[in-house]
């Protein structure tokens, strides 16, 4: 059922985001080419209106993936769509999942397209970026060969940190999902006090994150942990535990109130 | 005695202050067609939703097939609510491939036969589509699927007559036997002579829960005829003539 459900939401996702990545791909193609370098215009007034275009493109971009990943929760789940997808025979927990997975790809799509939208603003960029990999690949493979156990842990710690780093988006995520589950539990307001919801939690998790930072700084046994070869897993792993910590706190708020307090009215 | 297909105990749901149900007692038999009746403001969409799952009770319970509402509940009942739950952007033919891919009671050919008597071609999109004829593919989808409960609220309020004999002849003949169907309306000259039971809601409460031909043949009246006199608003006089009715 996840899959069934995985695969509506990504058609109910794309028939959004598509447009707007064909205008922000169109735009740089345009400005990468110099279609209208020809025209009467003056060149500099073209040049400027034209990559005006283009960042007000990637802002659109930026913006309409976040609003859709909100859109897509709050519509698809707390308005008439909600009806259907609520009486789905499925796990509130695997409606929310979905969701929460479709919108991470498409944030990660979103970074491929503005990347791809570089890319055509200047073709030759192309070359650049494939001997920027090639040369980290030699790097990486001659610093293996000379110290095989130090490049080990460093690929390692990577690996982590990319482990912390696909977690913190779910937790992005999740974070919109609670603060709308929270504030669908009022009777008026629900948008604004979504956003408050939201905020109260901002607010509170950099408090722990000032107070585990504190404590890493004050007590130097704690400190000592981070320090050499062991430290790095030890920060990799810790990053890990944290981000899941709160999306595991987050799903769960979520699930909770979707299925014991769900108020539909 | 047949197999009880809905059980409400003493289930209760607030808005605020205001209390939508209050105590509801009900039970639902399977295979029998139960008309949901009373006034806007009753409680009928609240006592459906509850069985739905679409709202949590503030007091008591209600089981469907002995569970509470959630996963089992769900796979058991087909619901049509008060208003379109369909996305818009969709195609018809991606509706029909949706409810096949959860509902496992879904009968395609059924959907699809429906559709064609319609005029109602596959690859329309939603948005495309009048109000009434957006009302009839929500309807087709909900009666194509062989469920043990159709929840159906509201399934005539703001149609034409000829309308309402469509939604009504698509809804008895497309029911399987041994399921049952709850309509909530306020229309009941429309569904009279199709209803087994009738259900009256009245401030959140059940005052009345009987068969038709009991209720003819007790009160020598019609079910709709009762609901007037029930459900009527300041005429003096009616207070005595409620307590007549059995709670």
């Amino acid at each position: 059922m996840f899959g069934k459900l995985w695969k509506y939401e990504w058609m109910a996702m794309m028939r959004k985001m598509c447009p707007v990545y064909g205008a922000v791909l169109v735009i740089s193609l345009v400005n990468g080419l110099g279609i209208f370098s020809h025209t009467a215009l003056p060149a500099d007034f073209l040049e400027g209106l034209l990559a005006l275009l283009y960042v007000v493109a990637l802002v659109v971009l930026c913006v309409i993936t976040v609003l859709a990943v909100i859109e897509r929760f709050y519509d698809g789940l707390f308005k008439q769509e909600g009806y259907l997808m609520f009486t789905l025979p499925v796990k509130v927990r695997q409606i929310v999942a979905s969701k929460a997975c479709v919108a991470v790809l498409m944030v990660w799509v979103s970074v491929l397209a503005a990347f791809c939208s570089i890319i055509l603003l200047d073709t030759s960029m192309v070359h650049g970026i494939a001997e920027g990999f090639r040369g980290f690949f030699v790097e990486f493979m001659e610093a293996f060969h000379a110290s095989p156990a130090e490049t080990a842990h460093m690929a390692l710690f990577l690996t982590e940190l990319m482990i912390a780093g696909i977690l913190w988006c779910f937790m992005a995520a999740y974070h919109f999902y609670v603060a709308m589950a929270l504030g669908h539990l009022s009777r008026n307001h629900r948008g604004g006090l979504s956003v408050l919801w939201y905020v109260v939690i901002y607010v509170a998790g950099c408090f722990v994150n000032y107070a585990v930072w504190s404590l890493v700084r004050w007590l130097p046994a704690i400190g000592e942990l981070f320090s050499g070869v062991p430290g790095i897993h030890i920060l990799g792993i810790g990053l890990i535990l944290y981000h899941g910590a709160k999306l595991a706190l987050y799903a769960f708020g979520t699930e909770y109130i979707l299925t014991h307090r769900l108020n539909l009215e | 005695m047949s197999e009880i297909l809905m059980t409400c105990r003493g289930l209760t749901k607030r808005f605020g202050k205001k209390e939508a149900l209050s105590g509801v007692d009900l039970e639902l038999e399977a295979g029998r067609i139960v008309g949901l009746l009373g006034p806007n403001g009753s409680g009928k969409t609240t006592l459906i939703k509850l069985a739905n799952g679409l709202l949590s009770p503030d007091g008591g319970e209600i089981r469907i097939g002995g569970e509470r509402p959630g996963v089992h509940s769900k796979a058991m009942i087909s619901y049509l609510p008060d208003q379109m739950y369909v996305a818009d952007w969709m195609k018809v033919r991606d509706l029909l491939a949706m409810f096949q891919d959860f509902y496992a009671d879904f009968r395609p050919e059924v959907a699809r036969e429906l559709l064609r008597s319609l005029d109602i071609l596959p690859d329309e999109r939603m948005k495309h589509l009048s109000k009434g004829t957006k009302e009839k593919v929500q309807l087709t989808l909900v009666m194509s699927r062989a469920a043990r409960l159709y929840l159906l609220d509201e399934p005539i309020g703001g149609v034409d007559p000829a309308a309402r004999d469509f939604i009504l002849r698509t809804i008895l003949t497309n029911y399987s036997e041994d399921a049952t169907v709850l309509i909530s309306t306020h229309l009941i000259s429309d569904v009279e002579q199709v209803l087994d039971e009738a259900v009256f809601l009245k401030e959140g409460r059940v005052v009345r829960h009987d068969s038709v031909d009991d209720i003819r043949e007790q009160e020598g009246k019609s079910v709709d005829q009762l609901f007037r006199e029930v459900f009527a608003v300041g005429l003096p006089g009616r207070a005595e003539e409620e307590k007549g009715v059995r709670g």
